[in-house]
């Protein structure tokens, strides 16, 4: 006995209640209720609300637990961001951040402006916020969210620094390439990284 | 699963044992299929798995296709290239440390 399109949009509403935000997370515990139930309703002869009922009254603690994940984690996608930071593309546009920043300052002594500078750095960062929040709000993927919520690490390691590191031009030079460097190499992991899940998960785009 | 750090630890290697074999599974085939070989003795629960399952998909071990199949989309896993290698790695460890136990629980049985 299979579980209708109806059931289906049950169990859906049952765990968007249930406070399970992510379209990924929540796909998968469908999948496996709907398995689950299905093979109860053949094996007991019952009907899909009684099937229903009995798995989640066993099961309904362990099945959420998933949802745990709801809180991010930065370690995986950290290091996934350190190894993809070290890749030869990426070092030679650090080197060319590098020498971008150094020569606008020594030629046009940027340091003098350096808050205006790190100003526009954080309105940059704020503007790609807002992007990736208005891409997802419709369906949030846990996937993607993890992979976005190191650049909140990021802000929270450079915002405390700024002031020091603009007080000579050394300092200045080497914070801000170093802020504008993992700032790009970002964008470029994130939008691999969005491509990737996309291509594998064409489905849950639909 | 049952209430045991032993099988706890060795869930992951369960896990990538079942995908050497099947090529590609999905977590509730997972579960019944632990539960048909041990024939009901060990019983991997949903808080357990999913997370073990993500954890190895993020490690860069499994890989993942999503597929719809009646009215719902399924998640399928299946092992990469570097999980292949590493399932290797994994049983001949879990192998080694069965050996060595059974060598110390039951030394006469060991020779």
């Amino acid at each position: 006995m299979k579980v209708t399109k109806d059931n289906i949009q049950f169990i859906d509403n049952y765990l968007k209640n249930s406070n399970v935000i992510y379209y990924d997370i929540r796909m998968e515990m469908l999948d496996h209720i709907a398995t689950a139930v299905e093979q109860k309703m053949e094996l007991e002869n019952i009907d899909f609300y009684d099937a229903y009922k009995s798995y989640m009254v066993a099961n309904k603690m362990e099945i959420l637990k998933g949802n745990k994940e709801e809180g991010l984690h930065f370690r995986e996608p950290l290091k996934k961001f350190g190894l993809f930071v070290i890749q030869p593309f990426q070092i030679l546009l650090a080197i060319g951040v590098f020498s971008l920043v150094y020569f606008f300052s020594n030629i046009y002594r940027l340091n003098i402006y350096s808050n205006y500078l790190y100003l526009f750095i954080i309105i940059t960062y704020l503007i790609f916020g807002i992007s990736h929040y208005l891409l997802t709000k419709k369906k949030k993927f846990y996937y993607i969210d993890r992979n976005f919520s190191i650049i909140f690490l990021l802000f929270q390691i450079a915002n405390p620094l700024h002031r020091n590191a603009n007080e000579n031009l050394v300092t200045f030079i080497v914070f801000n390439s170093s802020l504008l460097f993992i700032f790009f190499a970002f964008l470029r992991f994130y939008y691999l990284e969005m491509k990737s899940f996309k291509q594998k998960n064409q489905f849950l785009f639909q | 699963m049952k209430n045991s750090q032993l099988y706890k630890g060795s869930l992951n290697t369960i896990i990538m044992k079942l995908l050497e074999e099947k090529g590609r599974m999905y977590g509730y085939e997972i579960t019944q299929k632990v539960k048909e070989i041990t024939k009901g003795e060990l019983n991997i629960t949903e808080g357990a798995l999913y997370p073990a399952l993500h954890k190895l998909e993020a490690e860069g071990l499994l890989d993942v296709e999503v597929e719809k199949v009646d009215n719902r989309l399924r998640k399928y896993y299946k092992l990469t290239e570097k999980g292949t290698t590493e399932t290797v790695n994994r049983l001949s460890e879990l192998e080694e440390f069965i050996k060595n136990m059974q060598t110390i629980v039951n030394p006469k049985l060991s020779y």
